[in-house]
């Protein structure tokens, strides 16, 4: 502080300066007078009292005038601190202890400084915790993703895995995939043909999608895997963004819907193809004999009616579909119903040469059910039954009742159904894939069909097979 | 005993004429799972002239292969036991069938490939099921045809 008022003069020592020099000028003119009229006599006094007169008002002048510039110095002094580099915010200012207009003023501003100061600090202090918990709120969103999110190094190694994705590659926690290299940890987990084809893109620089089977079987489950690389300063070069998503559900509904395509065109298609060949056979030939004629007819007609029948199958699942199928319950005599669908199924029966045999308890109670839906759930499994068991084989039919329930068994040598496929074998449009069943014509519908009707009225269709060995359908319906 | 022997002469004569006959009339093989329409095909090809058989699948057809000769096989696609690709590649494979012109049908039109079929089999047309009666056998007569037309139509 000392220094600095060495260096710069003060304003008050200025203005004590040019003060005393005035004085000074001032003594130097009484002395001249007091010399002059030393000259002309009374000496002593004369000198005595000029010299002591201007020395007094010199001395009470500038301890007054000191007094006066004591605040503007003090402001002054305070300023070449900041510029100087003493202070080094406006905040270290001291107000000033003066009821001076210039100290109030000061006082006045310091206190406005010193509330930005404040303010600027509460701001800052606010940016802060809002930038921490966005960073949560971002973290959140990131781990709540059900698609598996990842970062990773331009050589694969992850920076960062979202919860999905460390659960969907079967880590226990993402400090296991984080440091790892991502593709490794996907082809762990993937099929080894997918893992086969994910290698022959993943040394690629640019975006790619891949869809990887995680089986054989769709059902095991099917990723959409897209990479991308990450742009921007945030992020090192040649960065990539991965995600993952499970796309099993999309993929079965896709494979269902090209199975419906497949055995709606062959359904629909091969009726017609007879219906038109037999039209234009009658339409271009005229001489046709009559037995001939009716028997064209015949077939036509029957055609017509495979026809019907299927698009009844698909108007009933449609009906499933939208939940409108109605069940309008009768007492209904199971002995008859039972005797009525093996009257129906029986020509089927006979034409494979099966050996049919149905075992039912002298007496039948009575159910209110649904009758013609019912019978037609019964029809269904014994004609499966008919369908999927080769020639020479049996078919039986069995009944029961229980305290509370009636059993209806449908019991076949046929083709059987493997354990993979059991599962989905209520599912609508679905059909083994055994080749001995793709030959035969079926619309993959009445199964499903059964279960509904099987479900409205408070049962269930039980299934067990053996692949080779035969199958048993069970119908299980309440007796109330 | 003359006019017996006579009569006997003219049956013989015409026994020796249908079996002339039948040498001249083409011989066509029908594969084809659906019975229904194998044999509303072989009635109309039977009326046009043709000496037609149907096998009911495909090995049934290969069987039929060893005794007899063809000169067309109209096969379907999708069929039991031996499918229509098979028993082409079976009659691709036996030098004895080379010659035979190949029409196949079939309900599955827009996952075979034409040009496929060709080059794999010969195959000289795919009609897709369900088709016209009269658009099959226009083209049998057009294949079968006794000039030495060597090209097949194609459809």
């Amino acid at each position: 502080m000392n220094n600095i008022s060495n260096a710069i003069p003060s304003l008050s020592s200025r203005i004590v300066d040019r003060y005393l020099m005035c004085g000074l000028a001032a003594i130097f003119g009484v002395v001249s007078v007091a010399l002059t009229l030393a000259w002309r006599g009374a000496l002593i006094e004369s000198i005595s009292i000029i010299v002591a007169v201007p020395l007094f008002l010199l001395l009470v002048g500038s301890f007054v005038m000191r007094r006066s510039v004591q605040i503007n110095e003090s402001i002054e002094n305070q300023l070449q601190h900041i510029t100087t580099g003493v202070c080094s915010s406006p905040a270290e200012l001291v107000p000033l202890i003066a009821s001076t207009p210039a100290a109030a003023g000061w006082n006045k501003l310091l206190k406005q400084i010193n509330e930005q100061g404040t303010l600027a600090t509460l701001e800052e202090r606010l940016r802060d915790t809002l930038d921490a918990s966005a960073g949560k709120r971002w973290e959140g969103i990131f781990n709540a993703l059900s698609e598996g999110v990842a970062l990773s190094t331009p050589n694969g190694n992850v920076v960062l895995a979202n919860n999905a994705l460390v659960a969907m590659v079967g880590a226990a926690t993402s400090a296991d995939v984080v440091g790892n290299d991502l593709g490794e940890w996907i082809a762990k987990s993937v099929s080894p043909a997918s893992a086969a084809e994910f290698d022959s893109l993943r040394n690629r620089s640019n975006s790619f999608a891949i869809e990887l089977c995680l089986g054989s079987e769709l059902s095991a489950g099917v990723w959409r895997l897209s990479r991308t690389p990450l742009i921007g300063d945030a992020f090192e070069q040649g960065s990539s963004l991965w995600s993952l998503r499970d796309v099993t559900q999309q993929k079965l509904a896709e494979e269902m819907r090209n199975q419906f395509v497949f055995t709606a065109t062959h359904e629909l298609r091969t009726p017609l193809a007879n219906i038109k060949a037999y039209a234009e056979t009658l339409i271009d030939n005229d001489d046709i004999d009559v037995e001939r004629q009716k028997g064209f007819y015949n077939i036509l007609m029957s055609e017509a009616t495979r026809l019907a029948r299927f698009v009844d199958d698909l108007l009933d699942v449609s009906q499933m579909e939208s939940g409108a199928i109605s069940v309008v319950r009768h007492e209904t005599d199971m002995e008859r119903l039972i005797d009525e669908v093996v009257e129906k199924v029986q020509p089927q029966l006979q034409e494979k040469s099966l050996a049919f045999e149905s075992k039912l308890p002298a007496k039948l109670p009575k159910l209110k059910i649904d009758k013609d839906k019912i019978a037609g759930v019964l029809v269904n499994l014994l004609s499966n039954a008919a369908k999927y068991t080769p020639a020479g084989g049996s078919v039986r039919l069995l009944a029961g009742t229980d305290a509370d329930v009636m059993q209806l068994q449908v019991e076949d040598t046929g083709f059987g159904i493997s354990a993979e496929e059991l599962p989905r074998l209520c599912e609508k449009f679905f059909r083994s894939h055994d080749s001995r069943v793709q030959e035969i014509s079926g619309s993959g519908l009445g199964l499903a069909f059964s279960q509904e009707v099987a479900r409205l009225h408070g049962g269930e269709i039980a299934i067990s097979s053996e692949l080779n060995v035969g199958s048993r359908f069970t119908l299980t319906l309440p007796l109330n | 005993m003359i006019a017996f022997a006579d009569l006997g002469s003219v049956n013989a004569f015409f026994y020796i004429l249908a079996n002339f006959m039948s040498d001249f009339q083409r011989r066509i093989l029908i594969t084809e799972d659906n019975r229904v329409l194998g044999d509303v095909l072989r009635f109309n090809l039977q009326r046009s002239g043709f000496d037609v058989t149907i096998a009911l699948d495909g090995s049934e057809a290969i069987d039929l292969l060893c005794v007899q000769t063809f000169d067309l096989l109209i096969t379907d696609y999708q069929m039991p036991n031996v499918n229509g690709a098979e028993l082409c590649q079976h009659i691709r494979q036996n030098r004895s069938l080379d010659e035979m012109v190949i029409i196949m049908c079939s309900a599955k039109g827009m996952e075979l490939n034409r040009e496929q079929l060709r080059e794999d089999w010969n195959i000289a047309t795919l009609v897709l099921k369900p088709f016209s009666i009269r658009e099959i056998v226009a083209i049998v007569n057009d294949l079968l045809a006794p000039t030495e037309d060597t090209s097949p139509a194609c459809s």
